[in-house]
């Protein structure tokens, strides 16, 4: 009884999983890149082109990603790969510790604030 | 119950795969980003940088999917990986993949071969060459991206089995400036520590080195460094200030090429304000000057010093004097300093003098042999020091880093390759004369018509000299003419010049070992076959063995299993360095395979960990039996280096002359080029990842927003960047980050009118013969308004079939 307990949950978190992963469909930017960096949209106080989630920059701006020459492009991929919401396994990269000591129920955003990556405040680090 | 991930998904980590990820050329086309399930991680090391990055790749039927940091890893800690790294493994199944070999015909088409009629040409062309010409008109070019198995096997057949040193590598382009400093203050190459000194180090000296950029995994060490420790002092020495700077507690600009005078003026101020370890000095110092074979005194070095005043070091370098003055008080007063360098010093026509400067500044303050100090030179290549360093795969060089001039070594080596008895070489021995370093070796070569070209062939694997040897354009003329074989996984300019291009199996699609820049060897294992009939470099090196009639010299040349032979060229090299300090012995095959994070060296059997600090009694093996590898060690020697006569670290004194191209009315900018984060060398691999091709698509001028105004560019503006050799045609970036007078390009860009090496000085530094790629005298004019500029530029399959270069 224990295992097919056991058995249907791990169904159920596998169907979920395997939704939610179904559930990426197919991802167009917004406007053409053409080469252009995603400074000249994004950045704030741009005149280049049209302004485009300034705050998201601003908050990458001061993160330790950018100090660590982690880009837009490395989360978000370019105009053929270019996905809205990074996928944990893009963290997974370089963060699988923690993306390992996660439930699979958590994303990084439900604890850290996108794209400054600080924990947001009440949130008991799982990773410890 | 909730479930963790790592009980979950341990096995099946998905990955961000973008199934056309890798492999679309078309930038307007928009793939779907899915994940895909991971059926097996390879364990393995990162294909690009001298890091060392220990890394999984993922692997779906025999394809490469994802690729994730190990979190064992002790270079990489905690398992982050750079854009780069984390991207790589999506250029194995690009559709410009060579998958089989190319003969160039009467007409200059590259036409497809079997790899029966490739062998057979270039077995007729070597034998006639050598019969005709010697065996030195034969070379091998090598590079810092062959396994070690294939540099050793590649080493071993020319030095050993044709009786020549025409062996080189592009090594000499980045790192024999560092060999020779090494060598000629400390004895032995490659650093005493290993980058676990970082967290240890109290202030850490960055110069020549865009940290954040070239080697962003170890600027990202030192900025968690820092972060926890604030008390930690950082200072950044270079002409840019770069996002390395952001993190500095004191940046010290310099004019390119002008740093020796800033080291001088340091170890002056240190001396003169009493900062300097008077007892460590008297231990293990010896002042010298010229090759080190005169001692001087220290009222010698102390008299040397005094012209470098904080005046004189301000007005020659730019750099303020009392910048040089904190930055002195800064190094000499931790209790660990740790230097590290890179390019910014190697690739200078002073090179192994800015090493040797830098070196004395850590003997004269004792930092050596501490845990956090250290004087480590940073590598640009995965196995420039593995394969090419320590298996002596340069002119000069024999496996361990000795010298083919050094007689009691040559004769070593000749006795255990067997040279008397299979060389093919009438002499029966390895020759003394050392052969060609880079430069010299492709100014000699040419074709048959040429008689003033003693140079007639070249088999080069995994580089692309058409595009990276200063002032390119000397060059490719020769490399036109001359019978030459690429070996490479994709077309490059090289491939353009070649009579034959072989196809190449890319690193996970073969295994092998990698030497880091901390002397830690790591074993990749094979992960998937490689495509169409590419093959491995030691496959290609044991048929031109078999077919030269070297067969019992390369004594894995029948085998045709990869890691089998991989297996049998390791335990060939770890034996003939068995009785040097570059010891792996202990490293032996099945170790590696089971290893997750490598082995440092010295190793001198399985029982020993590996080694974190040289020269240190209880941490160096070598002091356990310093007479095995030839060394005499007093007992009471806590610390011994290996420089002779006294196992003294040598204090040289050295000038600071003007040698690199010097500025004119009519070329008054210096032109310094270098790396961006998201390219790599000549942007074979990077420029075909749609992430970090779209991160820098195209070279540009990076110009001082003074000199900009003055000469009216602006942001974007095409301009034309010109030197006595030649020109590229560039946008401007204007920025206030670099000193007045200096510009900077990058040197990733194939375009052939983005070619930055058509524009740079082809001088060498007199001692390693390493191009001065960071200082140039150019003028800049503007050409136009902004433009489109055509980026991502790859050579293409057809191109290969053009003389002209695109």
């Amino acid at each position: 009884m224990k295992h097919i307990f056991l058995s249907t949950t791990i169904l159920i978190i596998v169907t979920l999983f395997a939704v939610s992963v179904n559930a990426i469909e197919k991802s167009e930017h917004p406007v053409p890149i053409d080469d252009k960096s995603c400074a000249t949209c994004h950045e704030k106080g741009s005149t280049d082109e049209m302004q485009a989630a300034p705050e998201a920059y601003t908050q990458w701006d001061t993160s330790l990603h950018k100090l660590n020459g982690v880009s837009c492009i490395t989360c978000h991929g370019e105009e053929s790969t270019f996905k809205p919401q990074s996928t944990i396994s893009t963290c997974a990269s370089c963060h699988s510790i923690e993306v390992d000591s996660m439930k699979t129920t958590e994303t990084c955003a439900s604890c850290h604030q996108v794209h400054t990556f600080r924990p947001l405040k009440g949130f008991k680090s799982p990773h410890d | 119950m909730e479930l963790s991930r790592r009980n979950f998904i341990k096995s099946t980590l998905a990955a961000s795969a973008a199934v056309a990820a890798g492999i679309s050329t078309n930038s307007s086309a928009v793939a779907q980003t899915q994940e895909v399930v991971v059926e097996r991680w390879v364990k393995g090391v990162c294909r690009l940088c001298g890091t060392g990055c220990s890394v999984y790749v993922g692997v779906k039927g025999n394809r490469l999917v994802a690729m994730k940091g190990n979190v064992e890893s002790m270079t990489n800690t905690r398992g982050y990986l750079c854009v780069k790294g984390m991207n790589i493994w999506k250029v194995a199944h690009h559709p410009d993949r060579l998958t089989k070999p190319l003969i160039r015909d009467g007409k200059g088409v590259l036409r497809p071969a079997s790899w029966d009629q490739a062998l057979t040409l270039i077995e007729k062309k070597f034998k006639e060459y050598h019969k005709k010409y010697g065996y030195d008109s034969v070379a091998y070019y090598g590079s810092g991206q062959c396994t070690t198995e294939e540099s050793y096997t590649f080493n071993k057949l020319w030095k050993g089995g044709f009786g020549s040193n025409m062996v080189d590598g592009n090594p000499r382009l980045c790192m024999a400036s560092a060999v020779a400093g090494y060598m000629s203050s400390l004895g032995s190459d490659e650093p005493a520590g290993a980058y676990a000194d970082i967290e240890k180090s109290k202030t850490i000296f960055l110069v020549g080195s865009n940290l954040s950029e070239a080697h962003p995994i170890l600027f990202r060490r030192v900025t968690r460094h820092k972060k926890d420790n604030p008390d930690v002092k950082i200072i950044v020495c270079e002409p840019r200030k770069t996002l390395t700077s952001s993190v500095a507690d004191l940046w010290m600009p310099s004019l390119p090429g002008t740093d020796l005078a800033i080291f001088n003026g340091m170890a002056r101020e240190i001396i003169k304000n009493g900062w300097y370890d008077k007892e460590y000095v008297k231990t293990l110092g010896r002042v010298t000057t010229g090759d080190g074979s005169k001692e001087l005194t220290w009222d010698d070095y102390v008299k040397h010093l005094e012209k470098y005043t904080p005046q004189y070091v301000e007005k020659k370098t730019g750099c303020p004097a009392a910048d040089v003055k904190n930055a002195a008080k800064m190094f000499a007063q931790s209790d660990a300093t740790l230097s590290m360098w890179c390019m910014g010093l190697n690739q200078r026509a002073n090179g192994v003098w800015a090493n040797n400067l830098i070196h004395n500044l850590h003997i004269i303050t004792g930092n050596y042999g501490k845990p956090g100090a250290d004087a480590f030179s940073l590598t640009g290549q995965p196995n420039a020091c593995g394969g090419v360093r320590e298996t002596g795969s340069l002119a000069h060089l024999l496996p361990g880093a000795r010298p083919v001039a050094n007689k009691k070594w040559r004769e070593f080596v000749e006795g255990y390759w067997n040279v008397q008895k299979y060389s093919i070489n009438p002499s029966k021995a390895i020759n003394p004369k050392p052969g060609m370093h880079a430069v010299k070796l492709f100014s000699s070569l040419g074709g048959e018509k040429d008689k003033t070209k003693p140079v007639k062939a070249v088999i080069m694997s995994t580089t692309n000299p058409a595009q990276t040897l200063p002032n390119v354009n000397k060059f490719i003329g020769g490399m036109q003419d001359a019978f030459t074989v690429v070996i490479d996984i994709f077309p490059t300019r090289t491939a353009q010049c070649a009579s034959v291009v072989l196809p190449a199996a890319f690193i996970y699609e073969k295994g092998g070992v990698f030497g880091c820049s901390e002397r830690r060897s790591f074993l990749t294992d094979k992960a998937v076959n490689a495509p169409g009939e590419a093959k491995a470099d030691i496959w290609i090196a044991a048929q031109i063995a078999k077919r030269m009639g070297l067969t019992k010299l390369i004594g894995w040349a029948n085998e045709t299993n990869i890691d089998r032979m991989n297996e049998l060229a390791w335990n060939d090299y770890i034996g003939c360095t068995a009785n040097t300090e570059k010891t792996l012995k202990g490293a032996t095959y099945k170790r590696l395979k089971e290893s997750t994070v490598g082995v440092q060296w010295p190793c001198p059997d399985e029982k020993n960990p590996g080694t974190y600090k040289r020269y240190v009694r209880g941490m160096d093996p070598i002091f356990d039996n310093p007479k095995r590898y030839g060394y005499t060690i007093p007992d009471d020697a806590k610390e011994f280096f290996y420089a002779r006569p006294h196992g003294k670290a040598n204090i040289f004194l050295r000038d600071d002359p003007d040698n690199s191209e010097q500025t004119s009315k009519a070329y008054p900018f210096i032109m310094t080029t270098g790396r961006v984060l998201e390219q790599w060398h000549t942007g074979s691999m990077t420029m075909r990842i749609p992430e970090t091709a779209a991160a820098h698509p195209h070279s540009f001028v990076e110009i001082n927003e003074k000199d900009a105004n003055r000469l009216k560019i602006k942001n974007g503006d095409i301009v034309k960047v010109e030197s006595i050799r030649g020109s590229n045609i560039l946008p401007a970036k204007i920025v206030n980050n670099t000193l007045e007078g200096v510009i900077f390009v990058p040197m990733h860009d194939q375009k052939a009118d983005r070619m930055v090496n058509f524009i740079c000085s082809d001088i060498v530094d007199p001692i390693s013969a390493e191009p001065d790629y960071k200082v140039s005298a150019v003028k800049i004019t503007k050409v136009s308004g902004p433009k489109k500029i055509d980026g991502r530029y790859l050579v293409t399959r057809e191109e290969m079939n053009k003389k002209s270069f695109s």
